[in-house]
């Protein structure tokens, strides 16, 4: 921290940014009295997250009406304790340390957890074939390909580029943009798709062929025209140029944004990646997502084995994909969920069951309906600090200017566990 | 204040040159001399006659945490499925079992094996909060890990420079930030190599590109500085060729170029293969001759057991080479600055005449080096095995004709490419206590551990004495963890938490100031965020530092 000598402002420095999964930690925040006035270094949305209204200070509620925060934790444990087939949800928004106890807490009532945000299908293929990647800095250091995938519109962040990518200077790239080639796999209208230095229109519903005769290349098949045409839309020629140029590059990076594919889509692209190691080196890249939706797979996976869907309810941690708390929902077999987000319920908008909700009060929850207690705490960054884990594994900490002066989500996840085992006792 | 009486267990404490019928007193965690007043009356007695005693066990070279290990975890589902699971209890937290435990089971797991420390080998300094965050969730243990340095860009320039006051003055910023215990280094300059789609390299003299820096070079200056910061524990070598036969010429390069600074070999069973792939024989025996002649050498082995596990090493060429070997799942993770990262399923088959040597090899190397505080046991868990594994070994190592017996069902090729079944000798308890426990902690420079003196942690270990080996050390009765007793007539009683251990060298701030500017030009992060906060590690001990020159 430092303080402004012209204006006398309190300047935060360094600060990591909660606004997605890219967690840029290269941000200034200039603090005048409570609030933040002015936040340099991110984007429009690093913006709106730290400069957004904060007029939403009610404390915990029960049935709707305001309760003490000792009188809501009793209760909230109390529903906890005598739920019968609970659910743990969200922890996407959540910090390591509060999601460390949200999954203690899943274990000890044997609740099914899910994670707001995950991509059961993407974890599908990398429990098949694995997955060659590397953290941002690799990309910077080293790639001279850079291919990004938009094939589903998924957004690449503007500041991933700049940082990281395509002007980014790096030790093997001294020239930066000039020493990097940008392939954009998208719609060719797409005005990222003009910047780039080579575009691919690759139809959503051909990715899998797509990406398939690309490997099949890679690995030295050859193919007829007509049966690529057919299965792919493009021409062979330009997925043969496509192929060798992957294979000239020295470090390639494939950059998904966050993903909607299929596990067969997400599988072809992996096992690009992979195949291309035989020639040069070549890394996946996951870009964008929610704050923290890659700690929360990794503490799932450490506490319990599986970055996703885990039931608790036999007493250990069962793995248990596509049969996950919205699985559950759908067919009647949640009756109390724990909500630890600000997103969306994975079932009906209005839940029919109840519902423990613990959202970061800077934003009115999306959820209402039968929400039995309400703990509105404290907005990661800005006045909860803990640690947040980028998409590429690294963890960072949080420097929020303001600690202390609200509720947070670990303070209420610590309360409710501790009346948990005050009821065992 | 709590005292705690071991009365009347037959106590083997080679640190001590104890090893006989004592009784042993614990106040508030730690040994003390039996006290001179008679009627001193403990708060608790366990009564030990019959059974042995000892100091908890130390295991120097595992991985159990850290990205590393939890993307193993990620990756392979179906270990579960195979293993099982660990129940939540009144006292502790459910977990998954398998080569890949998760983090509560791993503490409960090695605690019930009377374990009462583990030292993960090789965490990425950027995966430092990563590691505190699992570590502070695998229990009842206390814990400590190494950073890998030998493919670090900062390290590879100071060399390149000759600058060795600044890699003195990195290695010092790089552990207290990290909150580490020790120097890794793994096939120095190799991951380098590799990552940048050049190979790998081979011999110590290689040049490793775009840094203009050796193997030799950078191993031989980080065992220099670390012995001249007074580390605990020395330079901790994963070698070159790991795995290939033929490296046995490489590793003895290696043992040479280390000659005349301190230095442990890890997983030495892995570089010790003569030949090429049709005729790898063993080349333990002139390892070790090298082992037992030089002092300042020690070694574990990294036993490979038979049956299914998971592979994993910050030397990602080894993971491709494995992917290509086994043609199964590969997680590979570059790490910007310092290292890469390989994991692969893979399945030690007895009928396999590959697999089988190097399960041969490794008893072999337990066998041929002549003192027992310079060769620790261990699987490099869990890359030959799993660290549940520990109890074969043993029994293997104090009974000639099991090994005979488990030999004779081996392919015929290794009995005549490894002198295995030629080598009599067998493991006492005490030389057993030495390599779980007492060596380790030697070892590390964990003065506080492996040993039952007065002032060590009262960390115990209580066995039933056994004719079957395996089945004692599976099944101890009791094991004391910091004075409290955790395994309790052979059930887990109590849980804890275990302690963070780390060095805290000497920072020198105007270097530092240097560092920083350097890792913000290159580095995705920034230098101040990466670093770990001193309210970010809960349960932290650190260990002094010896008087650095």
């Amino acid at each position: 921290m430092s303080i402004d000598r012209s204006t006398g402002l309190r300047m935060i420095e360094d600060a990591t940014c909660p606004g997605c999964g890219l967690l840029c930690d290269d941000l200034t925040l200039v603090v005048e009295g409570g609030r933040i006035v002015e936040t340099r270094g991110g984007c429009d949305r690093g913006q709106v997250w730290f400069e957004g209204r904060d007029d939403h200070s009610g404390g915990p509620t029960i049935l709707g009406r305001s309760a003490s925060l000792d009188d809501a934790l009793g209760r909230a444990a109390e529903l906890l304790a005598s739920a019968k087939a609970p659910a743990v949800w969200g922890l996407a928004g959540s910090s390591i340390e509060a999601q460390r106890v949200a999954v203690s807490i899943a274990d000890r009532i044997g609740a099914v957890v899910g994670i707001e945000g995950a991509d059961p299908a993407g974890l599908r293929a990398f429990q098949r074939v694995g997955e060659v990647s590397a953290t941002f800095g690799e990309v910077k250091d080293r790639a001279d390909l850079i291919v990004y995938d938009a094939v589903d519109s998924s957004p690449i962040p503007e500041r991933f580029r700049e940082r990281f990518a395509d002007e980014a200077v790096g030790r093997f790239v001294p020239e930066g943009r000039t020493g990097r080639t940008i392939v954009w796999l998208g719609c060719s209208d797409d005005p990222h798709a003009r910047s780039s230095d080579f575009a691919l229109k690759v139809p959503k519903d051909r990715q899998v062929a797509f990406y398939a005769v690309v490997r099949a290349l890679v690995n030295g098949i050859a193919f007829e025209q007509e049966p690529v045409l057919r299965s792919t839309g493009l021409p062979l020629a330009s997925l043969v140029e496509f192929a060798e140029r992957l294979k000239r590059a020295k470090y390639g990076a494939l950059v998904l944004g966050r993903s909607a594919d299929s596990s067969a889509e997400s599988e072809a692209k992996l096992t690009l990646v992979r195949d291309l190691n035989a020639h040069t080196r070549f890394v996946a890249i996951h870009v964008g997502g929610l704050a923290n939706g890659s700690g929360a797979k990794a503490v799932l996976t450490w506490q319990a084995g599986a970055a996703g869907d885990i039931d608790f309810g036999g007493g250990y941690p069962a793995h248990c994909p596509r049969d996950g708390v919205r699985e559950r929902l759908q067919r009647g077999e949640i009756d109390l969920a724990l909500i630890v987000s600000n997103g969306d319920w994975p079932g009906d908008a209005t839940p029919t069951i109840p519902c423990i909700l613990i959202h970061d009060d800077h934003d009115p929850s999306p959820i209402a309906g039968l929400v039995e207690v309400t703990f509105p705490t404290a907005r990661l960054g800005i006045d909860e600090g803990g640690t947040v884990t980028r998409t590429d594994g690294v963890m960072l900490p949080l420097r929020p200017p303001f600690l202390g002066r609200k509720t947070t989500q670990v303070e209420v996840l610590l309360g409710i566990e501790a009346r948990l085992k005050d009821r065992s006792r | 204040m709590s005292l705690l009486k071991i009365a009347g267990g037959h106590v083997v404490d080679p640190a001590n040159g104890v090893d006989g019928v004592a009784d042993l007193w614990i106040e508030d965690g730690r040994v003390i001399p039996s006290p001179a007043d008679p009627s001193t009356r403990p708060d608790q007695t366990i009564d030990a006659r019959g059974d042995i005693v000892m100091p908890a066990g130390v295991d120097i070279h595992c991985h159990i945490a850290g990205p590393k290990v939890n993307g193993a975890r990620s990756m392979r589902p179906e270990e579960p499925r195979r293993a099982g699971f660990m129940h939540r209890s009144e006292i502790g937290r459910s977990g998954t079992l398998g080569s890949v435990p998760s983090s509560f089971s791993t503490g409960a797991k090695y605690a019930g094996l009377g374990y009462g420390t583990a030292v993960d080998a090789a965490i990425a300094p950027f995966a430092a909060r990563h590691t505190h965050h699992e570590l502070a969730d695998t229990p009842i243990i206390d814990k400590a890990f190494l950073i890998l340095m030998g493919n670090n860009h900062y390290v590879m320039e100071r060399i390149r420079d000759g600058d060795r006051e600044r890699l003195r003055a990195y290695l010092a910023w790089i552990l207290g930030a990290s909150k580490a215990y020790g120097v890794k280094v793994v096939n120095a300059g190799g991951v380098e190599t590799w990552k940048q789609g050049k190979g790998n390299v081979s011999t110590l003299d290689d040049v490793v590109p775009g840094f203009e820096v050796t193997p030799r070079g950078i191993l031989t200056e980080l065992a220099r500085t670390v012995d001249e910061m007074g580390l605990p524990h020395p330079v901790h070598v994963h070698g070159q060729n790991l795995g290939l036969p033929g490296n046995a010429d490489s590793t003895i390069e290696l043992m040479t170029a280390l000659d005349g600074h301190r230095a442990h070999l890890a997983h030495i069973q892995f570089h010790s293969y003569g030949g090429d792939l049709r005729t790898m024989d063993s080349q333990v025996g002139r390892l070790a001759d090298y082992i037992n002649t030089h002092r300042s050498l020690t070694v574990d082995v990294g036993q490979v057991m038979f049956g299914e596990t998971t592979s994993m090493t910050a030397d990602g060429a080894v993971g491709q080479f494995l992917r290509k070997v086994t043609g199964r799942k590969w997680l590979s993770h570059d790490v910007e600055l310092e290292t890469g990262c390989g994991v692969v399923p893979i399945t030690y088959e007895d009928k396999n005449a590959v697999h089988a040597l190097q399960w041969a090899i490794g008893l072999e190397w337990f066998l041929r080096v002549d003192d027992p505080w310079r060769i620790a046991l261990s699987t490099d868990h869990p890359n030959g095995g799993s660290f549940l594994a520990y109890p074969q070994i043993i029994a293997l190592l104090m009974d000639r004709g099991r090994r005979a017996e488990a030999l004779a069902k081996l392919p015929a090729k290794v009995r005549d490419r490894c002198p295995l079944g030629d080598l009599p000798r067998e493991y006492s308890l005490n030389e057993i206590a030495i390599i779980t426990r007492a060596g380790p902690a030697r070892m590390l420079g964990m003065t506080h551990k492996g040993h039952l003196g007065p002032g060590a942690d009262g960390d115990v270990t209580i066995y039933r004495p056994d004719s079957d080996k395996e089945r004692m050390f599976s099944l101890p009765r009791y094991l004391i963890k910091g004075g409290q007793v955790v395994l309790d007539d052979g059930d887990l009683r109590e849980s804890a938490d275990g302690s963070l251990l780390h060095v805290a060298p000497e920072r020198d701030g105007l270097a530092e100031a240097e560092i920083a500017d350097w890792f913000n030009h290159r580095s995705s992060i920034r230098f101040a965020n990466y670093g770990m906060g001193d309210d970010e590690v809960a349960n932290t001990r650190r260990v002094e530092v010896g008087g650095g020159s």
